[in-house]
């Protein structure tokens, strides 16, 4: 069934899409993961206008978010105030990110720049993940424990000044390292169309220490705000976030989820992270293909005005 | 604008004793791009009427536009820069139509003088899209404009004038999927003798109607607004799924 997209201006298949969300939706469910990292690209393959995907990919982050963060919450698994640090912080890169984009869009440089930071970060992410797993998968056929977190151990990131304390988290953190990360995620978040769910657990995890119990629920409030603002601000400056596509990933996430959480519990952890690292990795590559080999059509138009829109 | 006044100044000086009259009708005065839009056709329908006591020609030939609102954009190109494809260099594309559709009744140079042809920009080829001619890339960003939207089916020439008796003719067009909204004009010319001798214009409107045109409104006009009712309506079905699928 052919549906026209209002915003991106494009008749699309609707069952396409439907199942777009729902595949994304269930491996977001099965290995906990936002997935927005591999629905924007999808999104972008399938031809929809880079722009369009970006903006358009908030508003279904939101509604995935927001509903995983609900259970997180029932279960009072949330570090209410750790996570307003980072929101703060979130929404403040969320602004920056907007003006960047909207600054990339003008000199015809966003597909680029998207294309070469999914290269970068899903290149750099999967690979760790998937030697992290195959690492942890070889010690386990040994006969050895996976090596355990040292609580209490501390980095320099521990000297940093402007300390407050996280009384869920059991932490005393300086506030620079938080707003950093919540700046970059938020920034990063706008400007790619992705949550960050899969940049900012590992950060709160390795490099702040923060308990694992509590890390996802905790990010996902920081990504639901994000999102939120990022949804408002690219409707007012880029006016492309395409309400009727995001309405169609949501049904489809919402739907896909539920299996995949259901499939989920049983499977291993290290295979489920050796999993979305080889996901993670073949985004990437894909990418890559795409900025490397020759394209078919080297020249591109960009509206400036007119054509009665 | 320019383009019918043009037009007009052919038909006054080129046929000082016009003896025909063109009238054309289009099959449809307006196109509604609904949620399941994939295209509409577009038919014109051309009737030549000669004056009274004035004996009509045999030799008619026809040419029809169709043509969409005009447009500026910017055309890039990508090269590559330390193994990478990137935009690099671009130009401005200062006015074209967005949509334009010829007919004719034979190829353009078999139906007028190639000045005329030139004058009213009868094929792809002398089409005025407001490029910098001067640049010496121009005529490399030129064809792939129009290769990009013949490839998008928004430009197009073809001889597929039909003359149905000695004085009346049809074509017809198709306005595909991504068809541009706004007005289009319909202009008909007739030839004889490799002269113009006569013209009509009409015109008709491509909307976005129902849900669509009304989401793609207020987005555009409230985008505030939107903006918070999209994030609003995120945050509801994520609240919503989180209630009906609740695991726990």
């Amino acid at each position: 069934m052919l549906i026209y997209l209002p915003i991106a201006e494009i008749s699309v298949n609707m069952f396409i899409i439907l199942g777009m969300g729902a595949a994304i939706g269930f491996l977001s469910g099965l290995l906990g993961v936002g997935g927005g990292f591999l629905l924007t690209p999808l999104l972008i393959f399938a031809g929809i206008p880079p722009v369009a995907a970006v903006a358009s990919v908030a508003p279904q982050i939101v509604a995935s978010s927001a509903s995983a963060a609900l259970s997180y919450w029932r279960r009072n698994l949330i570090d209410i105030k750790l996570a307003a640090v980072l929101s703060v912080a979130g929404i403040a890169g969320t602004a920056i990110g907007i003006v960047v984009f909207q600054a990339l869009v003008q000199v015809g440089q966003l597909d680029l720049i998207v294309a070469l930071s999914y290269v970068l970060f899903l290149g750099t992410i999967g690979g760790l993940m998937v030697w992290e797993s195959v690492k942890a998968m070889l010690a386990a056929r040994a006969g050895q424990p996976a090596p355990l977190r040292r609580t209490g151990q501390h980095t320099w990131i521990h000297g940093l000044p402007f300390k407050m304390r996280f009384k869920r988290s059991r932490l005393y953190l300086s506030l620079i390292p938080l707003a950093l990360l919540g700046i970059g995620i938020g920034m990063l978040g706008t400007l790619l169309g992705i949550g960050g769910g899969f940049l900012i657990v590992p950060a709160l995890i390795y490099i702040l220490r923060v308990p694992s119990k509590v890390v996802v629920g905790t990010s996902l409030v920081q990504i639901v705000a994000s999102m939120t603002v990022a949804t408002v601000l690219h409707s007012v400056s880029s006016q492309s976030v395409d309400i009727a596509l995001a309405v169609i990933l949501m049904i489809g996430g919402v739907i896909g989820a539920q299996f995949g959480a259901r499939v989920g519990q049983s499977i291993r952890s290290d295979q489920l992270r050796a999993l979305l690292g080889l996901l993670v990795l073949a985004v990437a590559l894909r990418f890559l293909v795409g900025l490397v080999i020759t394209p078919t059509e080297r020249y591109g138009v960009t509206l400036l005005s007119g054509g009665g829109r | 604008m320019k383009r019918l006044a043009a037009a007009l100044f052919l038909v006054a000086v080129a046929s000082p004793a016009a003896a025909e009259r063109l009238t054309i009708a289009l099959s449809l005065a307006q196109v509604e791009i609904a949620s399941n839009f994939s295209g509409a056709p577009m038919t014109v329908f051309g009737v030549i009427a000669a004056d009274r006591g004035a004996q009509p020609a045999a030799d008619y030939q026809v040419a029809v536009m169709v043509l969409g609102p005009t447009e500026s954009l910017v055309e890039r190109r990508k090269d590559r820069l330390v193994g990478i494809w990137m935009n690099r260099a671009a130009m401005t594309i200062g006015g074209a139509p967005s949509y334009y559709a010829l007919q004719t009744s034979e190829e353009p140079h078999a139906i007028a003088k190639p000045d005329i042809l030139n004058r009213l920009q009868i094929g792809l080829d002398r089409l005025a899209i407001g490029l910098d001619e001067r640049d010496p890339a121009s005529g490399e960003f030129r064809s792939a404009y129009i290769r990009l939207k013949e490839k998008a089916g928004l430009y197009s020439e073809e001889t597929a004038v039909r003359f149905l008796g000695p004085l009346i003719f049809r074509t017809g067009t198709f306005l595909p999927a991504n068809t541009p909204v706004g007005r289009y004009t319909v202009i008909a010319y007739l030839f004889s003798g490799d002269n113009l001798v006569a013209h009509a214009q009409d015109y008709f409107v491509v909307t976005k109607s129902g849900l669509e045109g009304s989401i793609a409104q207020f987005a555009r006009n409230q985008s505030l607004a939107y903006g918070i009712l999209s994030a609003a309506l995120a945050l509801f079905v994520g609240w919503a799924g989180g209630v009906i699928f609740r695991r726990d």
